[in-house]
């Protein structure tokens, strides 16, 4: 902690970065996202197993971009989608200033994710920050290896249902749904500009929050996060109304991880698997 | 007037039995660890303990989305078909905080244009709250005047006495004439715990002064604090489709050549496309900006246009927030700057 | 379901490839099934998943997606990149439940206007045993 915020201030105070994205404490057992531009202001940084926003998000906001270079206070997972908005080329990686903090897993009290560890934190491989400028923290010794396929035990579980049971708890789920796009905002890699339900000529999505706008919409985002998703399960925890979005963005990244060889947000010399091709891809689905 | 009581299992017999008679009742249902007041069913898993729901009651009589008529276009012209909106509505399980948001919002929807459609389901709903038994930080009702027992926008008031039930105080004639029709739900006694009350207005503390609050937002629309306030906000509209008096909509057709419904939908301030204009201009292009307005709206414009801050205070918006944009904070943070003004 | 239902099939096809299949079926003269109803794109790559739900939500009972082989696209890669968003997409809606029995991907040349005959008339038999599907359409039925 201590070296964290001195090294914020060093940056700020040398002018290195103009603002440094970080977490901060609230009244409560928790931390929330922090924009600190004064050097004075750094001592408010903290870091601890209650950090886990995904602070890749703001990277994208219309007043960061302006900023010249900003500083970033990162886990693996958060770096994993600041390498991905890299390779997407939506912004320089001599633009972020990463202080890569080494974790040991997040945890969010009082709710049905009273352990984010059991999701994403249980298979994440990169608890020691694998791209950093400087890593803050001890290397953690139990990490999952990197060649090791990924597995989620609910998609496992999920995956046992019959196509009609699978329908009916989507029905279910989706028609809660009310539209309020936290999952679309709190997504670092939704980034577009003007999003797809944000279209009305042509509409190709019911605007309505009725189940078949809820499903509509879910699958869409969903799908367009195909082979970009990082894992970070920040649609699923700002979720006001607690719907397991994770299972559909699972699904994908297994999906892409089988048939592509791919996982986002590793590399950053990858291409998106969905840009790219090879002639002998599999097709067995083709008449 | 002897006292009356209702239990939970009588409760949540009543609502079934008014759902499956044409009634529709709302209530709140427990899913996935989370309650949310919504449609009541038959199989619906009804359930009152709880501290406060996710959404609020507003969905009962403002819903998220509504077909406000349809059309069909042939050779003799247009035809138009209204909805119907006789069915009454009853709503249970809100607290005081959600009730005390429809006299709020019926000021809006009654002004210089009069939304047949929430002012029709007003009229013809019966809203039955449950007294607060349970606050966090979070909450903050005492600060505009409300009170967790509060009686303002129910018609029928249950404050628990044991674990299992509550008194029934009917506080206005539906809510008379609705116990009365009812009658056979209710009892003349119930075996109180001791434990009960569990809240008074003083365990929730006043934090504010709402009168201060409007006096700075309205001499510093342009300030760096707005900026300081909302500085991890991300946009989206969590905030203010769980908040009782968040009443923005938007109108879309959905429609073919030849017919077509039109529906009136929840649309949100914060949302960064609620005021792009035609041209692309945004004249609130950054969150901040757009922060500002949900706050301004609350606690400043609408005092000018109604003399109510359309705020209850149950702070919702709060916990519904991913990036922990808090309004209390916020209103608190415009307090101090106001200082001893 | 009613006697005389007809299911009704909706074709996203290529304009290079299938769609002169499909045009060369016409004029040998094959027989295939009415109640396909094509809908011509530039390209398979051209023909974004969201066409293929959009369709049945809009109340197709099924969908055929069909493009030239891989190697023969008109523009070069069209369909290898087509290839992979269906993998991806095919993978989403088999994990929300919606029944890919009636979503048919096929490769169908100019040359082959009998392959693109039979599979019509093949898919619409499969269709008639499966029935109408209803159940994206019910979801249309708003409560309010």
């Amino acid at each position: 902690m201590e070296q964290l915020i001195q090294k914020a201030k060093d940056l700020l105070s040398k002018k290195e970065v103009d603002a440094i994205i970080g977490y901060c404490a609230t009244g409560k057992d928790e931390a929330k996202p922090a924009l600190i531009y004064q050097a004075e202001d750094a001592g408010e940084l903290i870091f601890n197993d209650r950090c886990y926003n995904n602070l890749a998000v703001y990277l994208t906001r219309k007043d960061v971009k302006k900023l010249k270079k900003i500083g970033i206070v990162a886990k693996g997972c958060d770096i994993r989608a600041i390498v991905n908005l890299i390779i997407e080329n939506q912004i320089d990686r001599e633009k972020v200033y990463i202080i890569g903090m080494t974790c040991n897993g997040v945890v969010k009290p009082g709710s049905k994710y009273a352990s984010l560890k059991s999701g994403k934190c249980d298979v994440c491989k990169v608890r020691n920050p694998h791209l950093a400028d400087l890593v803050i923290g001890d290397k953690v010794t139990e990490q999952v290896p990197m060649d090791k396929k990924i597995k989620h035990a609910d998609l496992e579980e999920f995956e046992k249902k019959t196509r009609e049971e699978k329908w009916q708890f989507w029905v279910d789920q989706l028609s809660r749904c009310i539209r309020c796009n936290a999952c679309r905002q709190a997504c670092p890699m939704c980034y577009c500009n003007r999003c797809i339900v944000d279209y009305n000529t042509p509409q190709w999505i019911d605007t309505r929050s009725n189940p078949k706008g809820g499903m509509a919409w879910n699958l869409v985002r969903a799908y367009h996060l195909s082979g970009r998703c990082i894992d970070c399960s920040e649609c699923e925890r700002v979720c006001p109304v607690n719907i397991p979005l994770m299972l559909l963005n699972r699904t994908l990244q297994e999906e892409v991880q089988r048939s592509f060889d791919f996982e986002a947000g590793y590399d950053l010399e990858a291409c998106p698997p969905l840009t790219v091709f090879k002639k002998d891809d599999k097709e067995n689905f083709i008449r | 007037m002897a006292d009356v009581f209702l239990t939970h299992d009588k409760a949540r017999e009543l609502l079934i039995h008014l759902s499956a008679n044409g009634v529709e009742a709302f209530g709140p249902v427990e899913k996935d660890g989370i309650h949310i007041i919504e449609k009541i069913h038959e199989q619906s898993p009804i359930n009152f303990d709880y501290f406060i729901t996710t959404n609020s009651i507003k969905e009962a009589l403002f819903p998220r989305y509504e077909k406000i008529l349809s059309y069909k276009i042939s050779q003799e012209g247009v035809e138009v078909e209204d909805v119907p909106l006789d069915k009454s509505i009853v709503i249970m399980g809100g607290h005081p905080c959600d009730a005390a948001s429809i006299p709020l919002m019926e000021k809006l929807f009654g002004w210089d244009y009069k939304d047949k459609f929430f002012l029709k389901r007003r009229e013809n709903s019966v809203v039955i709250t449950l007294a607060c038994e349970e606050a966090d930080n979070d909450c903050f009702c005492t600060s505009l005047g409300y009170s967790p027992r509060g009686e303002v926008g129910s018609d029928i008031l249950l404050e628990r006495v044991s674990d299992n039930g509550w008194k029934v105080k009917t506080l206005t004639d539906k809510g008379k004439n609705f116990a009365k029709e009812y009658a056979d739900y209710f009892q003349s006694s119930l075996e109180a715990d001791k434990k009960y009350p569990k809240l008074a207005d003083k365990d929730v503390p006043v934090q504010f002064d709402p009168k201060k609050v409007k006096k700075w937002i309205d001499g510093h629309f342009e300030d760096s604090l707005w900026e300081k306030i909302a500085s991890n906000c991300w946009s989206c509209a969590a905030c203010t489709y769980v908040c009782p008096t968040c009443h923005c909509f938007d109108i879309t057709d959905d429609a073919t050549m030849w017919s077509g419904i039109r529906t009136k939908n929840w649309d949100a301030c914060t949302l960064p496309y609620f005021t792009l204009h035609a041209s692309m201009h945004n004249p609130r292009e950054e969150h901040f900006q757009r922060y500002r307005q949900r706050i301004n709206h609350k606690y400043s414009i609408y005092v000018n246009l109604f003399e109510a801050v359309s705020c209850t205070g149950c702070g919702r918006c709060s916990r519904a927030c991913g990036a922990r944009v808090n309004i209390l904070e916020a209103v608190k943070m415009i307090d101090n700057a106001a200082g001893g003004k | 379901m009613q006697d005389n239902w007809e299911p009704k099939i909706i074709a996203f096809v290529c304009n290079w490839c299938t769609y002169a299949g499909a045009d060369l079926a016409g004029t040998s003269r094959f027989k295939y099934a009415s109640n396909v109803r094509i809908i011509k794109t530039p390209c398979s790559g051209r023909i974004d998943p969201m066409f293929l739900v959009h369709t049945l939500e809009k109340g197709a009972d099924g969908v055929m997606i069909s493009g030239c082989h891989p190697n023969d696209c008109h523009y070069n890669e069209g369909n290898f990149n087509a290839r992979r968003k269906y993998m991806v997409m095919r993978a989403l809606l088999t994990q929300l439940g919606i029944d890919m029995e009636r979503i048919t991907i096929s490769w169908c040349s100019a040359s082959e206007g009998i392959k693109f005959a039979n599979l019509v008339n093949e898919v619409t038999e499969k269709i008639k045993k499966l029935g109408p599907y209803k159940d994206i359409v019910q979801l249309n039925k708003s409560e309010r």
